[in-house]
């Protein structure tokens, strides 16, 4: 009789750790790196992304079978309609409807998901905010405000079962939405996704992995948080390069390196999306590319030598 | 037709330079306007009168004398000065040097921002360097990777580069 009477609050009680432990921010990107290796999913996302000076959207359907393999089926804009993009394990293959063909998208050294988290929560501050609902699924809403310089503050969006994330926001901190992305309807662990989907069939394009090792040059400044987290080589043209990657846990600047044989003072390529800067020294064509502001990316650039 | 057009196309009609719908209309006012008729009866005296004057014919030379003067004369200040007011030349000049002047005062591109970059990276060459940095970008918290597949895609598919030197 008085052990019935204390049982709701004894298993309030044992319940509380995981309770409290789910609503701690940084427990949720942890699990939220990881929820896709224990969840398959199938979906409609859509995106906006900020380009050429307005906002881009995106429609694609979401294919997702756990552990690793994801297909992504690309409606919109009009120049991506058609466009299948399919991860497996360690590699990644685009169709492009308009060449027929399957092709490689170079691939990287993967990161470390601690490691990533870790200067996540070095470099910013989580909070959770509230909870909403995304794609008729509660969800937890974790905000990610950068410590240590202006830049843009994140958003996520992570659902409260099995810590997918649903839909995410970047906002500079004049709060301008830069891109977002949400699942517009999900279904959790359908029980019909076939292996075969993940499949890639038809005229694949060929590319020269091998390449010769050259001296890499590291910069001897970045920007606040950042810190060198790998390199990689791909073949661009039958020339092999070099790509250096930095991190703050949440923004990547890219490096990229290859031979040349002429001297060229920096300049800064048209992208419409992002920081980029090109320069050649000492027999090297420097690539940079990052979202941090351009002060930023000539100091690298300067301190590349 | 009112008495001021007539007016001014009385000359014609008297030297029968007038189309004829235009004939018949000058003709239907004058049946009724004394004023218009008056003027076309001067008209036709004079010229009578003028038809009954001696004529002198002129000599040839005359009008080699004017052919040479209005074709052959020299310029009578600087030729290139002519050639420059030339509606075919001034138009264009003042065009382009009104695009250099919008140039100078407006320089919309930083000399550091020239896309002659474009020479060092071909478009090739940025779409692998913007797919490689995407790809690094999709594996980090916060970042949906098809935002960053989308973004570079739309990025490449917008890059126009000369080719490469």
């Amino acid at each position: 009789m008085s052990v019935r009477k204390y049982l709701p609050g004894i298993a309030g009680l044992a319940l509380l750790p995981a309770v409290l432990m789910a609503a701690d921010p940084a427990e949720l990107l942890r699990k939220a790196e990881m929820a896709d290796k224990y969840v398959s999913y199938r979906g409609t996302k859509s995106a906006i992304v900020y380009f050429n000076g307005k906002m881009a959207n995106s429609c694609m359907k979401v294919v997702h079978l756990k552990p690793d393999k994801t297909r992504t089926d690309f409606f919109s804009p009009a120049q991506l309609a058609g466009v299948i993009l399919i991860h497996d394990s360690d590699s990644t293959w685009k169709y492009s409807p308009k060449k027929r063909v399957w092709e490689s998208v170079s691939s990287c050294v993967k990161f470390n998901s601690d490691e990533i988290c870790r200067e996540v929560l070095e470099n910013f501050n989580l909070t959770l905010l509230d909870s909403d609902v995304v794609a008729n699924r509660p969800a937890y809403v974790v905000l990610a405000e950068p410590r240590v310089e202006n830049g843009p503050s994140r958003r996520m969006w992570i659902d409260k079962e099995y810590f997918l994330v649903l839909a995410t926001e970047v906002q500079t901190n004049q709060g301008s939405v830069v891109n977002a992305s949400k699942f517009v309807r999900i279904e959790m662990n359908p029980p019909d996704i076939s292996p075969s989907v993940f499949q890639v069939n038809g005229k694949v394009e060929k590319v020269k992995r091998q390449c010769k090792r050259f001296r890499t040059i590291l910069p001897g400044y970045l920007p606040k948080g950042y810190k060198f987290v790998g390199s990689s080589s791909l073949v661009v043209g039958g020339r092999c390069c070099a790509h250096l990657r930095f991190t703050n846990g949440a923004n990547t600047i890219s490096l990229f390196q290859r031979e040349y044989d002429k001297e060229a003072p920096m300049q800064r390529i048209n992208s419409k999306v992002t920081n980029v800067l090109t320069w050649a020294r000492g027999g090297i064509l420097f690539t940079l590319i990052g979202d941090v502001p351009s002060s930023e990316m000539k100091k690298i650039a300067q301190e590349t030598r | 037709m009112n008495c001021r057009k007539v007016n001014d196309l009385l000359s014609d009609y008297v030297s029968e330079c007038l189309p004829e719908n235009q004939c018949r209309l000058l003709e239907s006012h004058i049946r009724e306007c004394g004023g218009c008729a008056a003027e076309l009866q001067a008209l036709n005296d004079m010229r009578k009168m003028l038809r009954a004057l001696s004529g002198r014919e002129a000599p040839v030379r005359v009008w080699n004398c004017i052919r040479d003067k209005v074709v052959d004369s020299p310029c009578s200040g600087p030729c290139w000065v002519r050639w420059f007011l030339r509606p075919v030349v001034v138009a264009p000049t003042i065009a382009v040097l009104f695009l250099l002047t919008i140039l100078v005062i407006f320089p919309s591109v930083n000399p550091e921002q020239t896309n002659t970059v474009q020479a060092l990276v071909s478009a090739p060459e940025y779409g692998s360097y913007i797919s490689a940095h995407s790809v690094a970008q999709r594996q980090q918290p916060f970042n949906d990777p098809d935002v960053a597949f989308v973004a570079a895609e739309l990025d490449k598919a917008s890059f126009v580069s000369a080719d490469r030197p």
